[in-house]
C-alpha cells in the first residue's frame, strides 16, 4: 500500500520533541505561554533542537519538509515567537557560509518589503522581497514599530544589495512553515474553545449542546484539517522532488490562512466576553494569525501567484487531459 | 505518509480509463441507476465483473480492494457518467454480510449482472434524517410480512425492480432497535409509487404500502436488526460516495467556460476561481483520507462526515460561482453550466444533511453534543 496518512516514527518523534520543548520553554498553559516573549536565548534553544535544519539544502538537512511541517504545527499550537518562515527561507537563499549561523540560531533573519520589516529590530540578516526577487538588504536605520502581533517589527531605511534569487523559486520554503504555524495555532484555538463549550453552562445546558455553538467549531476544525492534509501532501511532494510541490505548498499556505482566520473568529465568539479580552485564551494566538496573514507576502498578494489549475495530488493525468 | 498508487493500481486506473472512452457522452452525472442510457453502461461494467469488484470471490465478486473500488468510481465520477448504484453497493454488501446462502444465491448473481435494480427506501414523510423514527410497519403473519405505511424522498423507486425497504417490526418506542430490512418487489399488489421530479432531472418518489404482502425470506438479516446492518453498509460505502473526481471535473468545466467567455480577465473572478481550486485540492485529500481508512478497515465517522461536508459544499460553491460570474450563457441548457447548479442543491441534503454531518464532526472530533 503506497497510500497512507500516518506519520512515520521520525515524524512522530519530531512532533513529540517539539511539543515537549514548548512545554519546557513556554509553559503548559495559554496563560503561561502568552507571557513569554521572543529572546535570542529562546531562539538558540529552538535551533539546538534542529528545527531550522529541517528541509535545509544538502548536508545541512536533519530532516525533510514533512518533518518541518510537523514541527511547525506544534510551534504554531504553542505560539512560539520568532521568524520561523523567514529562517527556513534563508537556509535556501543564503550562501552556505552564512547558513551555519542561521541554523545555529545565532543569526536572526528578517524578511519583508522595506520600509516595514517583520522582526526588523532583532534581525541580524535582512532579506527583502523586491520586484519578485529575494535581495539582501543593507539597513541604514531602524525605528521600532508596534504591531498587533506584539513582535519586534521595524520601520527601516534600506538599500537593496545582492540578488539571492527569484522568490517564486524559494517561496515554498516560506509558505510551508507559515501555513503549518497557522494550522497549529488554529487547531489550538478551536480545541480550546471546544473544551470551553463542553464545560460552560447557560440556560441550564452545556453550551456545546447548542448547534449555534457546536457547528461553527465543527466547520472550523474541518477547514483546519483540510489545510493540514494539504500542507502535509505538499511537503511530501517537495521531499519527493516533484515539480508540483511548490504550487501545492502555496495552495496549502493559502488554505491554512483562511482556515486559521475562520478558527480565530469562531474561537473568539465561542468564548463569549472572555474571548474578547487581551489576556484571554484566544487573542494571544489570533493576533499572530492575523499578522501572519498580512506580512509580506500577504495571503492576498500570494493568491495572485496561484495558478488557476492545480495539479491533482494523486494523479496529474486528469489535469493534463483537461488542458 | 505516502500518497501514490501501486503499479497494479495504476494499471487498473488506466484500464478503467480505456474502458470509459466510449461512454464519455454520458457526462451529465444525473442518476445512479435505472436510466435507460445508463443500464447499457452498467451491463458493460458487469461483463468485467466490476459491479462486484470488491465482493468476496465466494460470492461472485473479484475480491479486490476498497482502493481499487475508489479508483474505479472516481474515474467514473471524473467523467460525470454515474454514481455507484445502491444495488451493487449498500444492498449487495449487506446481503454478502448478513444474507443466508439461499438469499445470496437468489439475489447476488442478478445484482452483479445488473439484471435487477433496487431503490433504497428508508426516508418517510416524518422520518428523514431521523431514521430511527421510521413508522412504516411490517406485521408478521405466518410466513409473510404485511407492510403498511408511507415512504417519501426515495430516489427512482418507480423505475426499480425492487425496494430495499426499511420498516418497523417492533415497538415504535424502541426506535432503531425495532427496524428490519425487507426486499419488496415493485409490482407487489398494494404498492403505489408516485414520482416527484427533482430540479436536476432526477426523481424522488412517494410510496404508499397498503397491506403489501412479502415472503419472510425477503427479510435480510435478523428481525429488528437493521440498525447495525445499515451502519455497517454505510461504512462499507463511505469511500465511493463523495469522490474528488467529480469536483475536479466540475471545476475544470467552469474554468473552461469562464475562459471561453473571457471572464477570466476579471480579477474578482480569478480570485474566486483560485479559492475554488484550493477547495478542490482540499476535497481530494479528504476523500483520499476516507478511502485509506476504508481500505485499512478503520471506522472513520468523523473523517467521513468531514469529507461529505467538504465535497458537497465545494460542489455547491463551484456551481454558485459559475452562475455568479456574470456570463449570460451560463443559463443556456446546452452549455452545461446550469446543470451543475441544479445538481448541486441536493448534495447537502441526500446521504446525511450538512446539519447531521456537522453534528457528527462536533461530537466525534470535538466532544460536543450539538443536538439543540
Amino acid at each position: 500500500m503506497l497510500l497512507t496518512f500516518r506519520l512515520d516514527e521520525q515524524q512522530d518523534a519530531i512532533g513529540d520533541s517539539v511539543k515537549r520543548f514548548c512545554q519546557r520553554s513556554l509553559g503548559a498553559t495559554p496563560q503561561e505561554r502568552q507571557k513569554i516573549e521572543f529572546s535570542p536565548n529562546l531562539w538558540r534553544a529552538l535551533a539546538e533542537l534542529g528545527v531550522f535544519a529541517l528541509g535545509a539544502p544538502g548536508e545541512d538537512a536533519t530532516g525533510g519538509f514533512l518533518d518541518l511541517v510537523v514541527a511547525a504545527e506544534h510551534l504554531g499550537r504553542a505560539g512560539f515567537p520568532g521568524p520561523l518562515p523567514a529562517t527556513i527561507l534563508a537556509t535556501g537563499a543564503l550562501p552556505a557560509a552564512e547558513v551555519e549561523a542561521v541554523l545555529a540560531g545565532t543569526s536572526l533573519v528578517s524578511f519583508g518589503r522595506p520600509p516595514l520589516m517583520p522582526w526588523g529590530m532583532a534581525g541580524d540578516i535582512s532579506l527583502g522581497l523586491i520586484d519578485g526577487r529575494v535581495k539582501r538588504l543593507d539597513i541604514t536605520s531602524r525605528t521600532p514599530a508596534e504591531t498587533l502581533g506584539g513582535e519586534g517589527w521595524a520601520q527601516v531605511e534600506a538599500k537593496a544589495g545582492a540578488d539571492l534569487g527569484a522568490f517564486a523559486d524559494l517561496r515554498h520554503r516560506y509558505d510551508l512553515p507559515l501555513g503549518a504555524l497557522m494550522v497549529g495555532a488554529g487547531l489550538a484555538m478551536v480545541e480550546s474553545a471546544a473544551e470551553h463549550a463542553a464545560n460552560r453552562r447557560q440556560f441550564g445546558q452545556i453550551i456545546g449542546t447548542f448547534q449555534g455553538v457546536a457547528f461553527p467549531l465543527a466547520e472550523a476544525v474541518v477547514a483546519l484539517e483540510s489545510a493540514q492534509l494539504l500542507l502535509r501532501a505538499a511537503a511530501l511532494r517537495l521531499d519527493e522532488g516533484a515539480a508540483d510541490g511548490p504550487k501545492l505548498a502555496l495552495a496549502a499556505r493559502l488554505s491554512a490562512g483562511r482556515a486559521a482566520r475562520k478558527a480565530s473568529f469562531t474561537a473568539h465568539q465561542s468564548y463569549g466576553a472572555l474571548g474578547a479580552t487581551r489576556e484571554g485564551p484566544v487573542f494571544w494566538l489570533s493576533r499572530r494569525v492575523a499578522q501572519w496573514s498580512v506580512q509580506t507576502p500577504s495571503d492576498r498578494e500570494s493568491m495572485d501567484d496561484l495558478p488557476l489549475e492545480l495539479p491533482s495530488i494523486l494523479d496529474t493525468q486528469q489535469v493534463e487531459t483537461a488542458s | 505518509m505516502k500518497i501514490a498508487l501501486t503499479a497494479e493500481q495504476l494499471a487498473f486506473r488506466d484500464e478503467v480509463r480505456a474502458f470509459l472512452q466510449p461512454w464519455k457522452h454520458l457526462n451529465k452525472y444525473l442518476v445512479s441507476e435505472n436510466s435507460p442510457d445508463l443500464m447499457e453502461f452498467f451491463r458493460a461494467m458487469a461483463k468485467r465483473n466490476w459491479l462486484s469488484l470488491v465482493w468476496p470471490v465466494a460470492d461472485g465478486g473479484l475480491g479486490r480492494s476498497a482502493m481499487d473500488e475508489f479508483i474505479l468510481w472516481n474515474e467514473i465520477a471524473y467523467n460525470r457518467i454515474a454514481r455507484a448504484p445502491h444495488s451493487v453497493g449498500i444492498v449487495a454488501k449487506t446481503i454478502v454480510r448478513y444474507g443466508t446462502p439461499e438469499q445470496k444465491a437468489q439475489w447476488l448473481p442478478r445484482i452483479r449482472a445488473m439484471d435487477l435494480t433496487m431503490a433504497l427506501t428508508y426516508s418517510e414523510p416524518e422520518a428523514g434524517s431521523d431514521l430511527a423514527g421510521v413508522r412504516c410497519r411490517a406485521e408478521r403473519q405466518g410466513d409473510h410480512y404485511v407492510i403498511t405505511g408511507n415512504k417519501c424522498w426515495n430516489s427512482r423507486a418507480h423505475q426499480s425492480d425492487y425496494l430495499w425497504l426499511l420498516c418497523r417490526t417492533g415497538e415504535q418506542s424502541a426506535r432503531g432497535k425495532a427496524l428490519s430490512l425487507i426486499i419488496v418487489p415493485r409490482e407487489s399488489p398494494g404498492l403505489r409509487i408516485r414520482p416527484i421530479e427533482v430540479m436536476d432531472g432526477n426523481f424522488f418518489t412517494e410510496i404508499t404500502c397498503d397491506a403489501v404482502k412479502v415472503p419472510v425470506e425477503n427479510r435480510i438479516g435478523p428481525e429488528n436488526g437493521a440498525w447495525s446492518m445499515m451502519g455497517a453498509a454505510l461504512a462499507d460505502e463511505r469511500h465511493v460516495q463523495f469522490l474528488y473526481g467529480r469536483l475536479r471535473r466540475d471545476y475544470e468545466d467552469v474554468l473552461n467556460f469562464v475562459r471561453a467567455n473571457g471572464a477570466d480577465r476579471d480579477p474578482v473572478v480569478r480570485h474566486r476561481l483560485r479559492e475554488l481550486a484550493i477547495d478542490v485540492a482540499e476535497a481530494e485529500l479528504q476523500s483520499l483520507r476516507v478511502a485509506v481508512a476504508v481500505n485499512d478497515g478503520i471506522d472513520a465517522p468523523a473523517e467521513s462526515a468531514a469529507n461529505k461536508l467538504v465535497h458537497t459544499l465545494v460542489c455547491q460553491a463551484i456551481a454558485r460561482a459559475a452562475m455568479e460570474f456574470g456570463c449570460e450563457s451560463a443559463v443556456l441548457v446546452d452549455i452545461g453550466i446550469e446543470i451543475l447548479w441544479r445538481q448541486s442543491m441536493i448534495e447537502t441534503i441526500g446521504g446525511g444533511t450538512t446539519q447531521i454531518m456537522n453534528s457528527v464532526v462536533a461530537r466525534q472530533r470535538l466532544g460536543l453534543n450539538g443536538t439543540k
